[in-house]
């Protein structure tokens, strides 16, 4: 219960963090966004 | 020129699908089984679960190799894999099952007893997935996992780990080490289902004599170890001073009873067994390591320890040639034959009776690619 | 009551020169065997006396109060962590235990025999301030060469002008053990 809990709060966040992608005009710190994103996303596929 | 933010979020987008992509791949074959050949004494290749049904078809279901003897005797377990990252203990189990002949008595081999732990490696560490070992067919590929469960398995972790039932308070990370979780329940975490498994494995096959093979870091003081719980003490000091003939030094170290979830601790005060763990000075686990890649598994050799050493500031046991994986087996396995030599002198009316089993001087002339098929 | 009194006075002292002139001999039982630092090689200790048929008594943490009645001391020094832990003491009260035995002992003049067998494994840290206290009061060292690659031990001995004898391998160390008795 608690683990797909944790599932669905990542995968929130990580709609979240590519809407603010979409949204920043600095791309520097757009590089540092689509980081965050990439354990994100393995995660939620179950991957890593 | 200024390129749109939105082309730019684009693209970032697709290169970390790519990175996903390449990274997932390399992540996911470490989901790939080893591959065991054993020899022909087995009678059965069991499962974890047939002690714990919860854990059928899951990442801790691991397999189990039963050798029987014509003759009937003790019972004696080798479980190896107990930390993914310590590759002597695994690749003992994996030479004994696929080398031994059985007379007397029957032996059961787990080789990978924390089979979620070999499918990542430990994070910040910087390890290699795998390492390549010689054998009579060529080359095999074996896995360097992690020193705990998987967290895809049993995640998150908490802050601070209390131990089920003593309620000793360990780091939150320990929450995933088996070498912590015994004697385990089966409406607890992943890792302490596996640990379970493990002790009702003990209880319903009558377990009479048990193996827990670990291997650490140089600095370690308790490497080249024999610990044992009190009730093998007669049995252990006298494999000991057996092991001295041979130019063998195992340190005799006695079992804390007030430290829980240990292999040597719960199994001996749940269970009729007489328990054992045996490490070896492995130097990849080590925090001075320096260059972490195979090479380093598979010779032992690190110039960072050598330098610390020289220094005489610190207890590290290492000399220039390095600890070989060759050697750290070729110990646990000496190890292990004398100890089940010890208890046939100690119950000769239950022996357990091995062949097929290198000694210590064979192993280490004929090399280990000369032992895995 | 006079007479009684003086008669046991002076069979007590005879008991007494007996003794001493014994003693001047060679070591002699009652042996107690401890650890210092509480490495369960103390226990390997005993099966070596035990193998050479050789009564011992072993305690591993034994008090000052153990020391009645007994004759030689033999201390094997070693530190261990899990040791302590499953004595359940830090190591402090393992060192001050250790110093006030050994007190004892020389005030009761039991002669104190250094047993080390543990080689690489008890040596360094807070394995060599155990070995520096027993060495200190020994009156002989056996050791197991290993232990002594750097010659910590031939240095002791010479400062203390005990004999050392080293061993190659810990069943090795059971002679000169029987040898110190007969
Ligand atoms: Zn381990």
């Amino acid at each position: 219960m608690i683990f797909w809990l944790y599932i669905v709060i990542l995968v929130l966040l990580s709609l979240v963090i590519v809407k603010e992608m979409f949204e920043e005009r600095d791309w520097k710190k757009q590089i540092a966004l689509v980081m965050v994103l990439i354990p994100f996303i393995l995660r939620i596929f179950l991957i890593k | 020129m200024k390129i749109d933010h939105k082309i730019v979020a684009s693209f970032l987008l697709f290169l970390m699908t790519v990175v996903c992509i390449v990274s997932g791949v390399e992540f996911l074959d470490m989901r790939t089984p080893d591959v065991i050949y054993p020899s022909e004494d087995l009678t059965k290749i069991g499962k974890l679960s047939d002690y714990f049904e919860e854990l059928k078809d899951g990442s801790g279901d691991t397999d189990i190799y039963f050798f029987e003897g014509k003759e009937p005797g003790a019972t004696v377990l080798l479980l190896c894999g107990t930390h993914p990252n310590e590759a002597s203990g695994f690749i003992a189990g994996v030479l004994a099952t696929e080398n031994v002949k059985i007379k007397a008595g029957r032996l059961l081999i787990i080789p990978q007893a924390c089979l979620s732990g070999f499918s990542c490696t430990d994070p910040m560490e910087g390890y290699p997935q795998s390492y390549t070992l010689e054998s009579k067919s060529g080359e095999r590929k074996f896995r360097f996992g992690s020193r705990v469960s998987n967290p895809l398995d049993q995640w998150p972790d908490p802050l601070v780990y209390s131990h089920f039932p003593s309620g000793q308070k360990l780091s939150g990370f320990e929450t995933r080490n088996l070498n912590r979780s015994y004697p385990g329940r089966p409406d607890g975490t992943f890792t302490e289902k596996v640990g379970y498994a493990i002790v009702q494995l003990i209880k319903k096959e009558k377990i009479d004599l048990a193996f827990d093979l670990h291997e650490a870091a140089p600095e370690i003081p308790i490497i080249n170890a024999i610990i044992y719980h009190e009730k093998s003490e007669d049995i252990g000091l006298n494999a000991i001073l057996n092991l001295e003939f041979r130019d063998l030094r195992y340190a005799p170290e006695r079992s804390p009873e007030n430290f829980h979830g240990l292999s040597h601790r719960e199994w001996g005060d749940n269970t009729d067994v007489y328990p054992f763990l045996m490490e070896t000075c492995n130097p990849i686990q080590g925090r001075l390591r320096g260059r972490t890649n195979s090479e380093l598994i598979l010779t032992g050799k690190s110039p960072q320890y050598l330098a610390a050493q020289e220094t005489g500031k610190l207890r590290i046991e290492y000399d220039a040639e390095g600890v070989p994986l060759d050697k750290r087996v070729a110990r646990h396995l000496q190890g292990f034959l004398e100890i089940v030599n010890s208890y046939n002198e100690f119950f000769p009316e239950k022996t357990i009776l091995l062949e097929g089993l290198p000694e210590y001087e064979d192993l280490l002339e004929n090399g280990l690619s000369n032992y895995l098929k | 009551m006079r007479l009684f009194k003086s008669l046991t006075l002076l069979m007590l002292a005879l008991t007494f020169i007996t003794t001493q002139a014994q003693e001047s001999k060679k070591y002699e039982g009652p042996i107690l065997v401890t650890s210092a630092g509480q490495s369960a090689d103390v226990k390997l200790a005993g099966l070596l006396l035990k193998k050479q048929k050789l009564e011992a008594e072993t305690i591993t943490m034994a008090k000052a109060e153990d020391l009645k009645g007994v004759k030689t001391l033999i201390v094997v020094p070693g530190f261990s962590s899990k040791g302590l832990g499953a004595a359940g003491i830090s190591a402090d009260e393992e060192l001050k235990r250790v110093q006030e035995l050994l007190k004892q002992a020389a005030e009761l003049k039991i002669p104190v025999v250094l047993l080390h067998i543990g080689g690489k494994a008890r040596r360094q840290g807070q394995s060599d301030n155990f070995i520096k206290e027993v060495a200190g009061v020994s009156s002989y060292m056996i050791v197991v060469e290993q232990g002594n690659e750097d010659g910590l031990f031939t240095e002791l001995a010479k400062k203390q002008k005990v004999k050392l004898e080293l061993v190659s391998k810990i069943p090795l160390a059971a002679e000169p053990l029987g040898k110190l008795f007969k």
